[in-house]
This record gives C-alpha cells, sequence and structure tokens, in this order.
C-alpha cells in the first residue's frame, strides 16, 4: 500500500514537474535563441529552401498558373540556377566546417537530381548536373579547408602569446640580469634588472654599455667561445667597485644566429661579506643571503 | 532502363551511403538523441533514403556545430 502510494504521483509533484519542464523548455528556448550557431543553422537552412524553390520554380509556377510569372528563364538550362547552390555550399565552409560542407553539398545534389532524371529535356541533364556540383563542392571543400586552417593558425597565435608573455613576465620580474649579445657583439636582447643596472642599451655595443670601452673586452672576453659552443662562467670586476658573476652559454636568436646568452647576478655584498664571515668563524659562513639583497 | 538512368541510381546510391555512413558515425558518438532510442534512426537514416536522413539532421542539427572538431 506504502509503495502504491510511493509510486502515485501528488499533485504538488505533478506540477512541479511540469514547472520543472517548463524551465527546461523556456531555457533551451533561449539558448538556442542566444547562440550564434542557432542564427547560423536558420540562415544555412532559408539558403537552401530559396535555392530549392529556385530552382523548381518553373514547375511551381506551372503548377499554381501563376502565368505572370511564366519567364522563359525559368524554363531555359539551369545552370545558372545550380550555381546558386554554392551560397549555401560556401556559407556552411566558413560558418560551420568540413563534414557540414560534405553534408550539405550531397543535400544539394539529392535537390538537383529530380531534375536531372525526369524534367530536364535538354541534352545531357545528369553530367552537367555532376561537373556543376563536383566544383561547387570542391570550392567548398578548399573554403572549409581554409577556415580551418586560419581556425587553427589563430588558436596556435593565442597559445604563443600566451606562453611568449609568460617567458617576458620571467624576464622581467627576475632579479638577475639576462642579455642575449650577438655575435657583432651588438647587444639584441636586455630584461629590465639589466637595464636598471646599466642603462637602456638594447642595440649598443655590449663592451660600450658595459665596460665603457671603444673595443670588444681584451682577454676576459669569452663571446668568440660562446658561440662556437662552449659554457662560461666567470666574475667580473666593475671599475666602480661591483663584482657580478657572469654565466653564458650559446644560444639561437630568432633570426637563426648563434648568439650569447648572458645572465649577470650582482654579488658586490656577497664577496665584501665573506671575508669578515671567515674571520667570525660562523659554522655557516660558506652560506650567502640571497642575491636579491644583493642589489646596491 | 536507359544509361542516363542507371548512372542516376548508381549516383543516388552513392550518396545515400555517404551522407548515412556520416549521420551513423554521429548517431553511434553521440550520447542522446531524440526519443532517447537509436535504433529507430539507425532504420530511419538506412532506410528512409535521403528523406530520413534530412529527418535525423533537422532533429540533431548539433552535428554542423562540431563539424571541425571530431
Amino acid at each position: 500500500m506504502s509503495q502504491q502510494q510511493n509510486r502515485t504521483p501528488n499533485s504538488s509533484q505533478v506540477s512541479q514537474d511540469k514547472a520543472g519542464k517548463t524551465t527546461l523548455v523556456r531555457e533551451v528556448v533561449n539558448t538556442g535563441l542566444k547562440s550564434r550557431e542557432f542564427y547560423r543553422l536558420y540562415i544555412l537552412g532559408l539558403l537552401i529552401l530559396y535555392c530549392g524553390l529556385f530552382y523548381y520554380f518553373g514547375e511551381i509556377v506551372g503548377f499554381f498558373h501563376w502565368e505572370a510569372l511564366r519567364w522563359e528563364f525559368f524554363y531555359g538550362v539551369h545552370d545558372i540556377h545550380r550555381l546558386l547552390f554554392l551560397a549555401p555550399i560556401l556559407y556552411t565552409a566558413y560558418a560551420f566546417g568540413m563534414r557540414a560542407t560534405i553534408i550539405i553539398t550531397i543535400i544539394s545534389v539529392n535537390i538537383m537530381l529530380p531534375r536531372a532524371l525526369f524534367l530536364s529535356p535538354y541534352p545531357d541533364p545528369m553530367a552537367r548536373m555532376l561537373i556543376t556540383v563536383t566544383i561547387e563542392g570542391m570550392l567548398g571543400y578548399l573554403t572549409a579547408r581554409n577556415r580551418r586552417e586560419t581556425e587553427r593558425r589563430r588558436r596556435l597565435e593565442v597559445i604563443l602569446r600566451s606562453e611568449r608573455d609568460k617567458l617576458s613576465g620571467i624576464l622581467e620580474r627576475m632579479e638577475d640580469g639576462v642579455a642575449i649579445i650577438g655575435p657583432d657583439y651588438r647587444i639584441r636582447y636586455m630584461n629590465p634588472s639589466l637595464a636598471r643596472d646599466f642603462g637602456k642599451g638594447t642595440g649598443a655595443h655590449c663592451y660600450q654599455l658595459l665596460h665603457q670601452l671603444d673595443a670588444p673586452c681584451p682577454q676576459v672576453c669569452k663571446l668568440p667561445d660562446v658561440i662556437n659552443g662552449a659554457t662560461e662562467e666567470w666574475e667580473y670586476n666593475f671599475p666602480d667597485g661591483r663584482i657580478y658573476e657572469v654565466l653564458t652559454s650559446p644560444f639561437v636568436d630568432t633570426d637563426g644566429t648563434v648568439c650569447q646568452l648572458a645572465v649577470y647576478r650582482n654579488i658586490t655584498r656577497r664577496q665584501k661579506a665573506e671575508p669578515q664571515r671567515l674571520n667570525v668563524g660562523h659554522p655557516e659562513s660558506n652560506r650567502y643571503p640571497p642575491t636579491s639583497s644583493d642589489r646596491p | 532502363m536507359d544509361f542516363e538512368w542507371i548512372l542516376g541510381l548508381i549516383l543516388f546510391g552513392i550518396l545515400h551511403w555517404v551522407l548515412a555512413i556520416m549521420l551513423l558515425q554521429d548517431l553511434v558518438n553521440r550520447d542522446r538523441v531524440l526519443g532517447g532510442h537509436k535504433a529507430p534512426w539507425f532504420l530511419i537514416i538506412v532506410f528512409v533514403t535521403f528523406v530520413g536522413s534530412l529527418l535525423y539532421l533537422l532533429c540533431h542539427p548539433k552535428i554542423f556545430y562540431d563539424s571541425d572538431r571530431r
């Protein structure tokens, strides 16, 4: 008895169900009307309908005896009329994609087929229809392919931009200076940290900007070795007292040129603090404060 | 039956099966279909030539939306 009562929905449940269904239908309709795809599909349907009606307009005029509309154009060879189907095919290719284009091309053939089989009094209607549709289908296919390629490139560009932003964000926020120096000793890139320490100098010669020299640094310059594949590490004392630890490695730039990627770490405070710590005899004297605090 | 008729029928058959296979592929991959059962749609697509395919397309227009994704 209790089971039977459970099975029988009461009036409040029924009204809830109806309200739920109404809400669902309303939601579906609202979502459909707001979506771009719905309008695209609607336009496609209209295009197919108009093309179909235009293709058989002569027969429609004959059926309804609309004598005023009995123009010779609707009873001639239908090659021009068939070209109209290019509109829905190309629209599908542009708006939907490859598979939809194939489907619409097949639907177009199916719409044209009755005229070719039963109605056309002109010679070779099937061959003419097939040639037209093949050309239209090919154009649609190429358009869809082009669209897909464009979409793919757009997506790749977004990914690339995001990766580039991430990388440039890292380079801009890191405390160490980073520079890319070409084989002609010109600075191709320097991050804001290095620009803060030495001034902006992209495009300038590295020996001019970093060392105020007129020629490549004698003896200490490792650029030729790095370009040949070596990874180097050394310390450099600048005339103003700053000491930098320099790490360099080869880097292939976007134009294919092998350059030097150099990381400049300011170790002035660490170097100055080292003898004092050793003197104190602190057991952790070889531990240095983070280099971010080394900046003068 | 002349040659053009035979050609027409062969063409019609090829087109029907190309369209039907594409729609059946969609039917198999689809989680929900109108009516809840896939078997009737299978029969309609295969046996009601062209009209069945059109009916399926009209009832499941989502096949157009993700045309490039699958």
